[in-house]
Parts: structure tokens; C-alpha cells; sequence
């Protein structure tokens, strides 16, 4: 498929908020209850439509474990977007955002489109972290906030496309300069635009020169 | 006065949709005229504007303008064929002969002239005297210079002047009648055309011709003869330059007398739709008339002198202005009707019993004049006006009036356009058809798909991480330490050099061999590396070459497999072999930056081993789908686009080990990372 643009994510957080099962919610619309531990970084792609241009969308899922902490920081490096998830279930995941944010915004570009994801509104019941807290975090540090469940799909394409498209009207404000590929922006195989408007007729009737 | 024209045109594209469907006006040739010389064109109506604009002394001036006319010939020519283009309706298309190029070039002459004139007459100094010997000096100035056209003006010129704007009946009336003359005899008119031309018309010939005509206007076979006596009459006095008034009037009397009965005597003129539009036009110019002598009489009562059009424009109303600017077109259409038919008639004159028609156009020109002088003084000024205010409507939002002629030229036949389409579409299907197949055995793309390009992109970044590492560590580094490691480092390198010209094992290693030597190699890295989907990608291989051959063997099975399918096959599994190898190199760099005790050397060796075992292994496979691919092609009825294929298949093998081999020296910083640990 030819696209317009290529917009490179990360997805970073603790280990088990759902990082992996979020991607492949998004790629492959499944969920797996039971997910290996990710190694280093896992890739998923997607082709998204906005603004009627077709986007690729190139996640890298990064391994939450801290073992894999130095590898996946230097995975940072030339995304356009990330989502940065924790865990509605388990405060510790929310607590860690600060470290994680901090991490993002030293290894990546300062105009990355970050999104907030509480994940796992599914699990009410077991629920620790309010979503006003959520909220109100995204809001202190200018993030996009979004409650998602990978279970049962609920937010997840919004997140995503939202994100996505936080990156296109950066790209039309001319925020982004999308000819420096360390924004996470790649520029698709142009296509030559196929015209299908008036025939070459009228036009060709015009053209000439004079009789006599 | 170049706008009039312009003025002209507009009216005509009105004309031509209201009721000159049927005509040849929107003919290819007239088309293709207009717009190649679209822009000459703005920039004549422009220059010529100037030109008019200074002329304050008309006797130096008027000489001026001729001469100019000489020098500006060409400009004017094709500007003036273009409006005739565009505008006479019954006189270009047809004209198949050069001569026509002749014809119009003397059109432009009078044209011109006339403007002259009409300069010459604005002048107070030269109104009494009408300015006849300006005229007739000019006249001669020019016969010199172009002897083929002076033909033409000597019958022209002196009429020029005298032509009146209040013979409004007796003007459309003619104008009928040479329309239809015009149109019956279209066929004839190229001969005349070039009779004319041929002629080389002396000032003698020319004045007899003149008489000619005079005499032929009593020989009229059209029923009016009253009229034609009066015309007679006229053209007597006018060379006699006597007081012309009570002619006139009787002229103008007996016309409209005479207009039912040259309605009636012209019945196929209606179906043209052209009477009404002439009568309204006729109507509103003598609303028009008093109109504009109301205007400028408040104008030069007011004290201006000469009022210059912005003034004028200013000082009237706007809705006057749009009035009158309709108006005027009106006017327009129809005196350049009558001018245009004029001149073609003025070439073949008396031959065919038109003369009479041109004595009666002689005494409408003379008409003009008595309409008032203010009309003529302020008139051509407020004509400007207009015009220009009509080019600045026509051309805002559509420079160049390239749409509005486009809409004008409209010629697109359906049939045409729908097997435009059909064409297009299938050559678009067929393209993008193409492009699919193209794709399904383009390696990169493929590599792309199956996520090799991400994973190399993701190992270049971890070893660019390594090698900075490593960089500042030999720089903080001193002494025994750092030529202790630098031999280290020296150590993996070598080890990491791959044989220039490997010479792998061509034997045949099946699946099961192939499976226990790569699971040998990566054992001694220490590291859990999934050699899964390896296995199970050449696994897959291998079962539908197998499939693929003794389809191919058995050469009558109906589902036999053809060789671009083969080919594509060929291409998806090296490009996801290579992919996935790819994949298993990123992530043994990934775990092996992350393990606790290593043993880079040992690593390397092993890495080394494995890289050698999935080169050889992407061969192996492209050895399997040629020898597919070898057994199509004696199936095939095209063996040379099998043999091309074959060889695309070593070349994107040879392009997947290459691949491979970027990613295993891609390893070496991450290897050198562990011997600093």
C-alpha cells in the first residue's frame, strides 16, 4: 500500500499495562490474554486515513522490563508520536510516569505528539487510579488523555488516530519539518497524482497555431 | 477604439448562443486563431488605447496613425482577426484560400482609418470641414505603401466618414440584407476574394469602379428602388459635399417605409433569429443617442474641455453606465455588422448587384455625423470607457478570457469523451494491475512487509548506541587498559570478517539439517534465540517447491503452476527468510546487551557460524524455486521471460545474503560493547 506519510510511535510503560496487547488490539483487532515478554522491541504497523491521505502508522512496542530499559531508550530517537500507558489497576504504573516522561522528553525530539493511556478500564472493579487523576496529569504536562481497555477495543483506535492526528496539523502548522526523518515523519513513494478531471480535449482544442 | 471591438465581441458570444448555433462560427480554425494569439491580443488593445489617447492634434496625428498602421501592421492584423474570428459569424470560417489574409489585413486598414477619422472629426477645428482632405491625404499615403489593398480603400474611405448613427432603419434594413447576401453567397465570396486581390487597383480603376457602383444602384433588382434612388441622390450630393440633411431625413423616412416590404421580401433572414436582435439593437441606440448627448452635454457645459474617460465615467451614474454600456454593445454589434459586411462587400462591388447595398451604407455612415458632434467628441471617449470597463469584467477571474472562449469553442463530441474514458480506465486498471504484480515480487517491499527493514533499522540504532559507547570509553580510557582492549576489540573484528568468496557446501542439506545447524550455532550464544519461525518459514518453502516440481513434472495437470506465480513465491520467501533473520540478529543484539557474563569472542564465532548457515540457506532456497522455475520454462511458451525470472530470483538471493551480512557486521560494536564490561 502507498501512503502519504509514515509516522513513527512508541509505546512505552511499565511491564504488563498492556503495552503489546494494545498493538495488537490496533494491528490485528485480537486480544491475547497471555502475552510474552517482550524482547528489546516489537514492531506493528497499520495504514490509517486522515484528512483523506493515507498514513502508515509504524509502532515500536518497547519492552517494559527495566532490564531492557537502556535498549529501548535509544529506540526513542526519531518518533513522532508516543503513548506512554499504565495501568488503572495498579498505582505503581501511574507513579512511574513522571520517570517515563522524563526519559521521552530527553531521548526523543521536543515536538513529539505524547498520549496518556489508562489502560484496562475494562477492570472498574479493581480500579486505583481515577480517571480525574489521569486528567489531570495529562493536563499538567500538556498531554493528550485517553482511557482505554486493549480487552475489549474500547478507545484503543482512537487513541492511536488521535495521536495520529496531533502529528498531521503539527505537520500543516509546519511544526514538524517533515523532510527531517529524526522527527519520526518518512514522506511516502509519491504517487503521481491520477487526475481523473476534464478531458485533454478542451484543453488541446486551445492550444495551436493559426490557420491560413 | 479597440475596446469596441471588444464590445463587439461580447455581444456576439450572445448572438451565437441565442441563434447561431448552426453557423460555422465556432469552427477549429477561428478557435485555435483566438487563443494562440490571446495575449498579442490585450497587449494591442493597450498600446492602441495610448496611441488614441494622444492623439490631441488631429491633422499630425491622423498622418501619424497611418503610418503607424503600416509599422503596426502585423499587431493589428491579427488582433482584427481575431475579433472577426470571433465576431463575423459568416466571413472567416469558410475561406479556405490565403487570401483571405488579404481581405482581412484591408479590413483592418479601414478600421483603422475610420478611427482616424473619427479622431479627425472630434477636433473642433476639423469639424465644419468634416476633415475630407485628412482623410483623403492618409488615404494616399498608404496606397503607396500597399499597393494590393488600395483597391479596397478608395472604395472604402471616402464613405468612412459620412457613416451616421441615426439611419437606424435604413441601417438594419441593409445590414438584413447583406447578411443574407452573405450568407447565399458565401461560396462566391472567396472567388471574389481573390479576384479582388489580384487586381492591382490604380487610383483610375478605382474611381471608375466608383461610378460602376453608382450606376448599379438603379439596376437593383431588389425591391428598392426608392430607396436606391435616394441613395443614388445621396452619393451625388455627398460628392459634391453639399448640405446633406433633407436627404438623409428622406432617406431615413423611405427606410422605414420600406421595412416591412424588405422583411417580408427577405422571409429566410428570420430563420436566423436576427431581426429581433437587430431591431432591439437599433431601438436602443437611439436611446443610446440622446443619451449620451444628454451626458456629455452636462459635460461640456460644465466647462471641461475635453473630458477624459475617467472623468466621464465618474461623472455618470453607475446604472447609467451599465446602461449604457449595454447599449453600446448593441450599437456596436450592429454597426460592425454593417462595417464587416461593409468591407467584404466593397471588394466584389458591383458584380453581383451589391453595389447598391454599399451607395445605401455610404449614406449611413454619413449619418453619423449627424447625430451630433458631442456624441462623436465625448462618444469615443466614453467607448473607451466601456470597453475597457468590459475587458476588466470579461477578464476578472479569467485572465487571458481562456474559460470564457473555452465555453465559447465548446466542440466535444459525447462519443468522443465517453471512449476517452473507457481508454483512460483501462489503461489506469491495467497500470495499476501492473504495479500489484510488481509489488508481489518486489523484494524490498516485501522485506518491508515482513518487517526486516524495521528490525535493521532498530539493530543500525543499537549499534550506533554501542559504537558511541565504546568511542567514549577508549577515550577515557589510558595505558595497559586501553591496549589490553584494543586487541580485544582487534579479536572480534577479525573474527567478524567474512570470507570474500564463501564457499559454502553446495550439497543439498534437507530441512532437518538445516534446522540442527542453526540450533548448533545459536546454542553457543548463550541466549534464547526463537529459531521457530525460521524453521517454519523454510519449511513452508520447501513443502511447495516440492509441491511446485511435481506439479510442474506432470505437465497436462490443469492446475499447474505458472512460472510468474513461482517467481512471485520465490521473491516473498527469501525476502521473509532474509526478514526474519534479520529479526533473530536484532534480537540477539538486544539480548546479549542485556546479558550479565560475556564472552564476546565466542559470541562471534557463533554469530559468524549462523550468518554462513541462513546465507547459505537463502541459495539453497533459490536453488529449490529455480529448478521450479527451470521446469516451467520447458512448460512455458515464453522460456526466455522464465530464464529472465530465473535470474531475478539468484539476483534477489544474492541481494538477501547481502542483506544478512549487513546485519551480522552491524553486531560487531554490540559485541565489542562486552569485552568493556
Amino acid at each position: 500500500m502507498s501512503y502519504a506519510y509514515l509516522f513513527k510511535y512508541i509505546i512505552i510503560g511499565d511491564t504488563g499495562v498492556g503495552k503489546s496487547c494494545l498493538l495488537l488490539q490496533f494491528t490485528d483487532k485480537r486480544f491475547q490474554p497471555v502475552h510474552d515478554l517482550t524482547i528489546g522491541v516489537e514492531f506493528g504497523a497499520r495504514m490509517i486515513t486522515i484528512d483523506g491521505k493515507q498514513i502508515k502508522l509504524q509502532i515500536w512496542d518497547t519492552a517494559g522490563q527495566e532490564a531492557f530499559r537502556s535498549i529501548t531508550r535509544s529506540y526513542y530517537r526519531g518518533a513522532a508520536g508516543a503513548l506512554l500507558v499504565y495501568d488503572i489497576t495498579r498505582r505503581e504504573t501511574f507513579n512511574h510516569l513522571t520517570t517515563w516522561l522524563e526519559d521521552a522528553r530527553q531521548h526523543s525530539n521536543s515536538n513529539m505528539v505524547i498520549m496518556l493511556i489508562g489502560n484496562k478500564s475494562d477492570l472498574e472493579s479493581r480500579r486505583e487510579v481515577k480517571k480525574e487523576e489521569g486528567e489531570a496529569f495529562a493536563r499538567e504536562h500538556g498531554l493528550i488523555f485517553m482511557e482505554t481497555s486493549a480487552k475489549t477495543a474500547a478507545n484503543v483506535e482512537e487513541a492511536f488516530i488521535n495521536t495520529a492526528k496531533e502529528i498531521y496539523e503539527k505537520i500543516q502548522e509546519g511544526v514538524f519539518d517533515i523532510n527531517n526523518e529524526a522527527n519520526g515523519i518518512k514522506i511516502g513513494p509519491q504517487h503521481s497524482p491520477t487526475n481523473p478531471s476534464l478531458p485533454s480535449g478542451s484543453q488541446g482544442s486551445m492550444q495551436g497555431g493559426g490557420c491560413c | 477604439m479597440f475596446f469596441l471591438f471588444v464590445a463587439i465581441w461580447t455581444v456576439h458570444v450572445k448572438t451565437s448562443i441565442l441563434s447561431l448555433e448552426g453557423s460555422q462560427m465556432a469552427t477549429s480554425d477561428s478557435e485555435d486563431f483566438e487563443s494562440a494569439d490571446e495575449d498579442p491580443e490585450i497587449q494591442i488593445d493597450h498600446t492602441a488605447l495610448h496611441s488614441t489617447k494622444e492623439q490631441k492634434e488631429p491633422e499630425k496625428s491622423s498622418t501619424t496613425n497611418e503610418s503607424n498602421d503600416n509599422r503596426q501592421k502585423k499587431e493589428p492584423d491579427e488582433l482584427l482577426r481575431n475579433e472577426i474570428g470571433i465576431g463575423g459569424t459568416f466571413q472567416t470560417s469558410k475561406d479556405p484560400t490565403n487570401d483571405k489574409t488579404d481581405t482581412e489585413a484591408s479590413d483592418i486598414n479601414n478600421t483603422t482609418v475610420k478611427t482616424i477619422e473619427n479622431k479627425a472629426v472630434k477636433s473642433p477645428s476639423v469639424l465644419p470641414s468634416r476633415g475630407g482632405s485628412n482623410i483623403n491625404g492618409s488615404d494616399e499615403a498608404v496606397t503607396k505603401d500597399r499597393q494590393p489593398k488600395k483597391c479596397v480603400k478608395r472604395e472604402q474611405k471616402p464613405r468612412e466618414p459620412k457613416s451616421g448613427g441615426s439611419a437606424r432603419k435604413l441601417g438594419t434594413k441593409i445590414s438584413q440584407n447583406i447578411l443574407c447576401t452573405g450568407l447565399e453567397s458565401e461560396s462566391e465570396k472567396v472567388k471574389q476574394d481573390f479576384f479582388a486581390s489580384e487586381k492591382t487597383c490604380n487610383q483610375v480603376v478605382g474611381d471608375t469602379h466608383d461610378k460602376d457602383e453608382r450606376k448599379t444602384v438603379t439596376v437593383s433588382p431588389y425591391k428598392m428602388d426608392n430607396t436606391a434612388q435616394e441613395i443614388e441622390k445621396l452619393t451625388l450630393e455627398e460628392s459634391s459635399e453639399h448640405n446633406i440633411a433633407p436627404v438623409l431625413d428622406k432617406l431615413s423616412q423611405s427606410a422605414s417605409e420600406k421595412e416591412t416590404d424588405s422583411d417580408s421580401s427577405w422571409g429566410g433572414w428570420g430563420n436566423w433569429g436576427m431581426t429581433s436582435l437587430l431591431f432591439t439593437a437599433t431601438e436602443s441606440v437611439s436611446a443610446l443617442t440622446t443619451q449620451v448627448s444628454q451626458g456629455l452635454g452636462t459635460v461640456l457645459e460644465a466647462g471641461i474641455g475635453a473630458p477624459d474617460p475617467e472623468m466621464l465615467a465618474q461623472l455618470e451614474k453607475e446604472e447609467e453606465l451599465k446602461l449604457l454600456q449595454e447599449k453600446k454593445q448593441n450599437e456596436a454589434n450592429e454597426f460592425s455588422e454593417l462595417q464587416r459586411e461593409e468591407e467584404q462587400k466593397a471588394v466584389p462591388s458591383g458584380l453581383f448587384g451589391f453595389s447598391h447595398l454599399i451607395s445605401g451604407v455610404s449614406s449611413i455612415t454619413r449619418l453619423v455625423e449627424t447625430t451630433g458632434n458631442k456624441v462623436l467628441t465625448g462618444g469615443l471617449d466614453t467607448l473607451e470607457t466601456i470597453g475597457k470597463k468590459t475587458m476588466e469584467v470579461l477578464q476578472e477571474g479569467d485572465p487571458g478570457l481562456k474559460k470564457k472562449r473555452a465555453l465559447f469553442s465548446e466542440k466535444i463530441v459525447l462519443s468522443q469523451v465517453l471512449r476517452e474514458a473507457k481508454e483512460k480506465a483501462e489503461k489506469e486498471d491495467q497500470e495499476i494491475e501492473d504495479s500489484q504484480a510488481a509489488r508481489k515480487a518486489h523484494f524490498e517491499t516485501l522485506f518491508d512487509d515482513y518487517q526486516g527493514l524495521v528490525h535493521l533499522e532498530a539493530l543500525e540504532m543499537l549499534s550506533k548506541q554501542c559504537d558511541i559507547k565504546l568511542q567514549s570509553i577508549l577515550l577515557t580510557s589510558s595505558g595497559t587498559a586501553l591496549s589490553q582492549l584494543q586487541q580485544s576489540l582487534q579479536e572480534v573484528k577479525d573474527i567478524c570478517q567474512l570470507p570474500d568468496d564463501e564457499d559454502t557446501e553446495e550439497d543439498e542439506s534437507d530441512a532437518v539439517d538445516w534446522r540442527k545447524r542453526l540450533d548448533n550455532a545459536v546454542k553457543g550464544l548463550g541466549v534464547p534465540i526463537a529459531t521457530e519461525k525460521l524453521n517454519k518459514t523454510w519449511e513452508m518453502a520447501h513443502g511447495w517447491v516440492e509441491n511446485c516440481c511435481s506439479n510442474q513434472k506432470s505437465s497436462n495437470n490443469v492446475e499447474v503452476i505458472s512460472a510468474r506465480d513461482i517467481h512471485q513465491k520465490a521473491i516473498a520467501t527469501l525476502a521473509q527468510l532474509t526478514a526474519e533473520s534479520v529479526e533473530q540478529f536484532h534480537k540477539a543484539a538486544e539480548l546479549l546487551l542485556v546479558k550479565d557474563d560475556r564472552s564476546p569472542t565466542e559470541e562471534a564465532q557463533t554469530l559468524l557460524q549462523v550468518t554462513s548457515v541462513l546465507t547459505s540457506e537463502v541459495s539453497a532456497v533459490a536453488t529449490r524455486f529455480s529448478e521450479c522455475l527451470n521446469a516451467a520454462a520447458e512448460n512455458s511458451m515464453d522460456p526466455v521471460a522464465v530464464n529472465a525470472l530465473i535470474t531475478s530470483v539468484f539476483l534477489e538471493a544474492a541481494n538477501s545474503s547481502s542483506y544478512i551480512q549487513e546485519a551480522f557486521q552491524l553486531l560487531i560494536p554490540v559485541l565489542e560493547v562486552g569485552l568493556t564490561k
